[in-house]
């Protein structure tokens, strides 16, 4: 062919043409697909052996085993384990799955601060020192009460008299009220109910305990006393829709039905008939607008459906203290056909509510407290000192005037007794499993004993409570690496800890002869009524949800990219306020001010607001127990 | 090995939205944590668990939540029609619809395709934060911008398990080797998986029980995930596909 600038182009044409029938386009296409997947800063998974390991949760109570597959010694994936005895849940809710993540939470607590300056933990430490010398009263308040960090605070409080241990309500579990009527630790036989009786309680919906009931679902009747439709309520085979703080109003009318009826097989619960006289259904239900025969039938279901077990909320927020006694009180009326058991002997901590107002000097936060910031508020004296040891930013971190930084779950050994609602006894230690990501940390309980002065570590008294376990040599110990149960007898004290260390629980027998004391029941009936009925003004009832949720960085996922869960600065009402999708609105109140925007929820009802931020919070006072609700007047924010 | 035809039969009553799947298919398939910025529409979700409600008013309002992920067309499957790229394919002996985004061009078509909204493209390189990247499963490779990605029923799992049948001589797996991490995590055991050729699996036998459904079955493409509600409006709707709030 003549090489000319005609042929040329053709050839050129006809070979562009022709290279698309070819391989080699789609090669090209695919090599540069490969190579521009694998940019050096796309993040790659460690290599390494892949093992098994074993710790405890201890994000909440309920203290769920774990079995955490390891590359390179790093937790990468966290399962339940189902065969374990201790463990609040045998499969791990949304913040376990993703809980190996949360020492790497952008959000962590990196340096102290005092009074939001940038500080060392020694300078914190010096200035905690310098308060407590001129204070009169300091309180350390621990979340989680039961840990070997809680036996360092009691000596320490033990040591000085300025010095006092208190406790979150709330924290001492769903049965809480019934132990304080009791003077007995009691334990919810989840294995054995066939009725639950919940008011409020986040039976199906809950991040915390109680579990074992989620798992179970199938196997009782769930009665649901609730003002808005929870998840729980949703699921629930019966839901009794009742205004806000009616609840208690209702578990007197039950209590009131089965005196009458004569459903109550339990002598000690005479004293309680006087108190519950004024509480007739027909009153329940003028106050609630649950007609007559609901309560009536609800009252049948629960004496009849035994065992049978009635719930409060874990925080014990939209009940009040009045309500919670009367939901406690229907365990008691039942007696036998109760499904709970009897633990052992109540340690009684003292609470923060019971603090004289106004008295604190320098008060230390372990843990999340569930309490009302405005409560906290009103315990300080002028110009108090309140120090939050937490390894993220949370409502205390906010109100403190000095930060410490705690390392995260699984950056230390810690111990974990189990749910406070479980029927047995546990102990078991949860492993530090991956390198701290955080340098600068020091424990809370460390931190209060170099402040209180104490020479104690929470490593010694851990081996201090393993020697005293061993030494009664009763329970059995669950091993979970190949799921064998071994008695504590036949196991050596350093087999018994090096089984621990492995993930190991160990769980105490079932206590057969607990005696109760003579029930406490609440000496003036008028008083105990009038509490339990609801006073609002307002535009509105505001409900506070507490997510009370980690901060695992993949529950974005539930918040943000699903909407799964309400995200903060949102208020859901009902269509009936007026209000558009999306309106910015401020929600005032005596307590203070905050925006939010409106989500409209048909399945509230009219009156009725929930909103799930710590601002929320903020509006609810603490002028009683039930300081989840508030009454709140709305505006369209300006 | 005897071909299988993989798939899930969720129990929509026994889901109470705790969104347990969603952070275990996360953890699994190493997708990222949310960017600030990402929405509804434009986060990754393989296992997205939807709010539906029976559009009454309080106290009559019904709640129900419906897990959805890819559902594994098994017939006329819209994605792998539509793939300039053969990035898609249905394994003939899982049954499973499987995505290669190493060779995926980021074009979208299959997300435009696909009736159930189980696609996700990946609109920002993938970013955790500082060390969390030390936690990411070995067996996943983390995806890059411009990608599709979707619900593979933990392909990883499912290597693993040949892998290890393999090494132990035998052709066929053990069913207790592969569950996906959704149907492990779930605490209710609302999502069942298995075989759905197995007649004596619970999956199998689960998916031809009363009351199941599968979402726009009119459309015939013998989707491999089945849902199971006793509740009458639920059924209608995940037939219709219509109320389930996508964001």
């Amino acid at each position: 062919m003549e090489t000319t600038r005609r042929n040329i182009f053709r050839f050129a044409a006809g070979a562009s043409a022709g290279v698309f029938f070819t391989p080699a386009p789609w090669k090209l296409l695919d090599d540069v697909s490969v190579w521009s997947q694998n940019w050096s800063w796309i993040a790659r998974p460690l290599r390494g052996e892949i093992t098994e390991k074993f710790t405890a949760c201890t994000l909440c109570g309920a203290g769920c085993g774990i079995r955490a597959r390891c590359v390179a010694d790093q937790p990468c994936r966290l399962t339940g384990l189902a065969g374990d005895p201790a463990s609040g849940r045998t499969r791990l809710c949304p913040a376990g799955i993703g809980a190996h993540q949360l020492p790497y939470a952008p959000s962590r607590l990196r340096t102290a601060s005092i009074n939001g300056k940038p500080a060392t933990i020694d300078e914190a430490v010096v200035e905690v020192m310098a308060r407590v010398k001129s204070a009169n009263r300091v309180a350390v308040l621990d979340g989680r009460p039961g840990r070997c960090a809680s036996d360092i605070y009691r000596a320490v409080a033990a040591s000085d008299k300025k010095w006092h241990y208190v406790v979150a309500p709330g924290s001492t579990g769903l049965m809480a009220e019934m132990s304080r009527l009791t003077g007995v630790a009691w334990g919810l036989d989840t294995e054995r109910v066939k009725t639950v009786l919940s008011f409020g309680a986040p039976v199906l919906h809950g991040w915390e305990m109680p579990g074992k009931l989620l798992e179970r679902r199938a196997d009782y009747r769930l009665i649901q006393v609730e003002p808005v439709q929870s998840r729980t309520a949703a699921f629930a085979d019966t839901w009794l829709a009742v205004p806000p703080h009616t609840e208690g109003v209702i578990a007197g009318a039950i209590a009131n039905v089965m005196f009458r009826d004569g459903l109550v097989s339990c002598d000690a619960a005479a004293g309680y008939r006087n108190v519950v006289a004024s509480l007739t259904p027909e009153r329940a239900a003028e106050i609630s607008g649950v007609p007559v025969a609901r309560i009536e039938e609800t009252a049948r279901a629960f004496a009849s459906g035994g065992p049978a077990i009635a719930l409060g909320p874990v925080e014990a927020g939209t009940l009040g203290r009045e309500g919670a006694i009367a939901v406690a009180a229907l365990n008691l009326l039942i007696g036998d056909r109760a499904a709970v058991v009897a633990r052992g002997p109540l340690v009684l901590n003292a609470e923060f509510a019971d603090i004289e107002e106004g008295s604190v000097d320098v008060l230390l936060i372990d843990g999340a407290a569930p309490l009302p910031p405005s409560l906290v508020r009103r315990k300080l004296r002028a110009g108090a000192c309140v120090v939050a040891l937490s390894a993220f930013p949370d409502e205390w971190t906010t109100l403190a005037s000095i930060v410490v930084p705690a390392p995260a779950w699984m950056e230390f050994r810690e111990d974990v007794t189990g749910s406070p609602d479980a029927v047995r006894n546990s102990f078991r230690l949860a492993a530090a499993l991956v390198k701290p990501a955080v340098d600068r940390t020091i424990t809370p309980a460390d931190f209060v004993a170099r402040a209180a002065g104490v020479d104690k570590t929470v490593a010694a008294e851990m081996d201090a409570r393993i020697a005293a376990i061993h030494a009664r040599r009763v329970g059995e110990v669950y091993k979970a690496g190949d799921g064998s149960r071994v008695e504590l007898a036949s196991l050596s004290a350093d087999d018994f800890k090096a089984a621990l260390n492995d993930g190991a629980v160990w769980v105490g027998p079932l206590e057969k002869k607990v005696r109760t004391g003579a029930v406490k029941w609440p000496s003036d009936a008028a008083t105990f009524a009038r509490a339990l009925v609801p006073e609002s003004t307002g535009d509105g009832l505001m409900l506070a949800v507490r997510s009370g949720m980690p901060p695992v960085p993949l529950l974005g996922k539930l918040y943000q990219e699903s909407e799964l869960y309400a995200a903060a600065g949102i208020v859901r009402m009902n269509p009936v306020a007026g209000m558009a999708e999306g309106t910015r609105v401020e929600l005032r109140n005596a307590f203070g001010s905050g925006n939010a925007s409106v989500r409209l929820d048909a399945s509230l009802p009219a009156g009725v607001m929930q909103a799930s931020n710590d601002a929320a919070l903020k509006l609810c006072g603490a002028g009683s127990d039930a300081w989840r609700m508030a009454a709140v007047n709305v505006r369209r924010a300006s | 090995m005897k071909p299988k035809r993989y798939g899930m039969v969720i129990d929509v009553d026994r889901c109470y939205g705790c969104g347990a799947c969603m952070v275990a298919c996360a953890v699994e398939n190493n997708v990222p944590p949310p960017q600030s910025s990402a929405s509804a529409r434009t986060g990754i979700t393989p296992m997205r668990v939807s709010e539906a409600r029976n559009g009454k008013a309080f106290p009559e309002s019904e709640l129900a939540f419906i897990p959805m992920m890819c559902q594994q067309c098994g017939e006329h499957t819209p994605c792998v029609s539509v793939c300039p790229q053969l990035a898609v394919d249905v394994d003939p002996n899982t049954g499973i619809v499987s995505q290669i985004p190493e060779r995926c061009l980021g074009c979208r078509y299959c997300m435009a395709a696909c009736p159930y909204h189980a696609r996700y493209f990946n609109w920002w390189d993938p970013q955790w934060p500082a060390g969390m990247e030390r936690t990411l499963n070995p067996e996943v490779a983390p995806r890059m911008r411009g990608v599709v990605e979707k619900c593979r029923f933990c392909h990883g799992r499912l290597q693993a398990a040949q892998s290890k049948a393999a090494a132990a001589g035998h052709k066929d797996i053990d069913p207790a080797d592969y569950v996906p991490a959704c149907a492990e995590a779930c605490p209710t055991g609302a999502i069942q998986f298995g075989d759905l050729l197995d007649a004596g699996s619970d999956v199998a036998q689960a998916a031809k029980g009363p009351n199941t459904f599968r979402l726009l079955e009119k459309i015939g493409t013998d989707s491999h995930v089945h849902y199971v509600s006793k509740r009458e409006w639920v059924r209608d709707m995940g037939g219709a596909a219509k109320g389930v709030k996508h964001g």
